[in-house]
């Protein structure tokens, strides 16, 4: 079997089992308790988002919790998520032959459909519009760099069902502990049949030995904010390491993730703590 | 023509030599004469072995900036490979900006704009335009910005002359050859501690599945020389650690000649790479090997006499292949 057919395959086997209505409640009672001890510390009032990112600084750099986020800018690699899930959708519809000649076309039809309805889909659409000739070129580019590798995985016009390329990420507050959100987000949702549904994280750069609770994350979270419909899988994507793994959903791994989740809350007040701590100083 | 084992070069450039273009240009990167390596995961794993266990007795590597973690790439291998006579009077490393680099890097862009989309407007206002949206390349832009009018005319000149060569000789490529530009690489070596980072011009041809499918192009702007071919095969010893198989081409466009430089991928070639890629990472890591480093000096290639492989450590059966002389411009 080719590498294109296995992963293929792996994207839509059945599930070994069913990840019930109880456990699911189970490890949102066990997530809330360890969230509300872990994020005492945390400044009243003071928002924190949870999502892959802040895991990963968590877990590798909590030096850099403490610093403050950068005003947000648009550059190309804001662009290239959405715009290289959009190529993906054209390219399923068999509508273009490859990323790099749906890029275009695509990217021509959002700004389009922006100029002629003022709504921006993509949210990028004024700011792509108001680019010269160089630097747009250079969204597209990485727009097609993003999407390939994505593209050439699996065997996307033979996947049954339906795939949904991006939409809304997936979310969770938790009660009782109001500043605290989860966030939780997938390139790809492929529904199964059922309730069931198979999720594509991509990731840049190389898995970290904790990639398997990342991939649980994405899990948790969609399974926190839909409890009818979870995921069965998660399959990670590490293009620049050409890494393929997956985790197959059940308690243990729901589990496995709410403990990652605690932590990263706990890492992030501690660090917070001393930062204000600093600054009284 | 053809230098070394499975090297196979652009002719010498007599009177009636014309760079190659259109379809003919993309025929030399598909077909080079050898047969594609078949995907061979006992290589491939050890390709990984002789890295590994090279680099197994190393701890604690890497600056904070890296994460704790070594992050090789072509530049840093390079110059840390150098002699220590290169290593005075070479390039690398060079932190000040001069209208080589600076047209190197528009160049560059270009050529990632006309792959993406076909056409360039004005140049130089492209370029820049490009390079804008890189905050890395700031100081660049705003040092170009600030050149003298006659420097920025010389740039813009040779800027040009190259833009015009890559739009003319490039033809668009088939969507299913998944054409896609700076495409990054990594591979991660020791736990975790030492990772290979690679960042290509261009990369065609779909994942390998049986057979080797990818082929690799780097574009330079200036004149030839032996370091590229290093660049290159370290490239392609990234892509057969993180791929089934290996690039079946790696390849330097020099457009400013429009010259092409293509070398086949074989097993001798990425043992090779493998080898200088662990002598380097290990000075790198500063805990180097007893082999002599500056036996693998890219600029020494170019010396009358081979560079030698002089301690046996960890390159004990290396048989350096000596870059063709006469290479270098």
């Amino acid at each position: 079997m080719t590498r294109v057919r296995a992963a293929t395959a792996g994207l839509v086997a059945s599930p070994d089992h069913a990840l019930g209505g109880d456990a699911v409640d189970r490890v949102r009672t066990r997530l809330e308790v360890g969230i509300a001890d872990a994020a005492a510390d945390l400044s009243a009032g003071a928002p924190l988002e949870v999502g892959l990112p802040l895991l990963r600084r968590a877990r590798y750099h909590p030096e850099l919790l403490g610093l403050p986020d950068e005003p947000f800018a648009w550059r190309p690699a804001f662009v290239r998520r959405s715009l290289g899930l959009e190529i993906l959708r054209t390219c399923r519809d068999r509508r273009y032959r490859g990323p790099a000649a749906a890029v275009g076309p695509v990217a021509d039809h959002a700004l389009e459909e922006w100029r002629r309805t003022g709504w921006r889909t993509f949210h990028w659409e004024p700011w792509v519009a108001g680019l010269g000739a160089g630097a747009r070129s250079v969204v597209l580019a990485e727009a097609v760099a993003w999407a390939t590798p994505l593209w050439a995985t699996f065997d996307w016009p033979d996947l049954p069902g339906t795939v949904e390329f991006g939409g809304p990420d997936d979310r969770w507050s938790c009660p009782g502990v109001d500043s605290v959100l989860l966030k939780g987000r997938s390139e790809v949702r492929l529904h199964l049949g059922g309730s069931l549904r198979s999720l594509v994280s991509v990731a840049s750069g190389a898995p970290g030995d904790g990639w398997r609770h990342e991939l649980a994350y994405v899990a948790l979270v969609a399974a926190l904010s839909a409890p009818d419909r979870t995921a069965a899988r998660v399959v990670g994507l590490w293009p620049d390491a050409g890494i393929r793994l997956a985790v197959e959903v059940d308690e243990a791994v729901l589990a496995g993730a709410v403990n990652r989740v605690v932590d990263a809350v706990a890492v992030t007040a501690d660090v917070w703590a001393s930062r204000s701590a600093t600054e009284v100083a | 023509m053809t230098e070394g084992g499975g090297v196979g070069g652009t002719p010498p450039r007599g009177p009636e030599w014309r760079p190659l273009s259109g379809p003919a240009l993309l025929e030399r990167l598909r077909v080079t004469g050898r047969p594609r390596p078949a995907t061979d995961p006992a290589f491939a794993a050890d390709l990984r072995g002789l890295l590994e266990s090279g680099l197994q007795d190393l701890s604690e590597l890497g600056e904070p900036a890296d994460g704790g973690r070594l992050v090789v790439t072509k530049e840093r291998l390079t110059r840390v490979l150098a002699c220590p006579g290169h290593r005075t009077v070479n390039r690398f490393g060079e932190r000040s900006f001069t209208i080589p680099m600076a047209c190197g890097a528009l160049v560059d862009a270009l050529f990632r704009q006309i792959v993406t989309v076909g056409s360039v407007g004005d140049p130089l206002t492209d370029a820049l335009d490009g390079l804008g949206t890189d905050e890395r390349q700031s100081a660049l832009v705003t040092w170009i910005g600030d050149l003298a009018p006659s420097d920025l005319a010389e740039l813009r000149a040779e800027v040009d002359r190259q833009a015009q060569g890559l739009v003319h000789r490039w033809p668009a490529f088939d969507p299913l050859w998944l054409p896609r530009t700076q495409e990054s690489m990594r591979v991660v070596l020791a736990g975790g501690r030492i990772e290979l980072s690679a960042r290509v011009d261009l990369a065609i041809g779909r994942p390998a599945e049986d057979e080797s499918s990818v082929a690799i192009v780097e574009v330079k702007s200036g004149a030839r020389r032996p370091a590229h071919r290093d660049d290159l095969r370290f490239y392609a010893l990234v892509e057969a650690l993180r791929s089934p198989a290996p690039p079946f081409a790696v390849a330097t466009y020099y457009s400013r000649t429009g010259e092409v430089d293509v070398e086949s991928v074989t097993h001798d070639l990425l043992v090779q790479a493998a080898r200088r890629c662990l002598v380097g990472t290990r000075e790198l890591a500063g805990t180097p090997s007893e082999a002599d480093t500056g036996a693998w000096c890219s600029a020494c290639a170019v010396l009358p006499r081979p560079p030698v492989v002089t301690a046996p450590a960890v390159a004990a059966d290396t048989t350096v292949v000596a870059f063709p002389r006469g290479q270098a411009a």
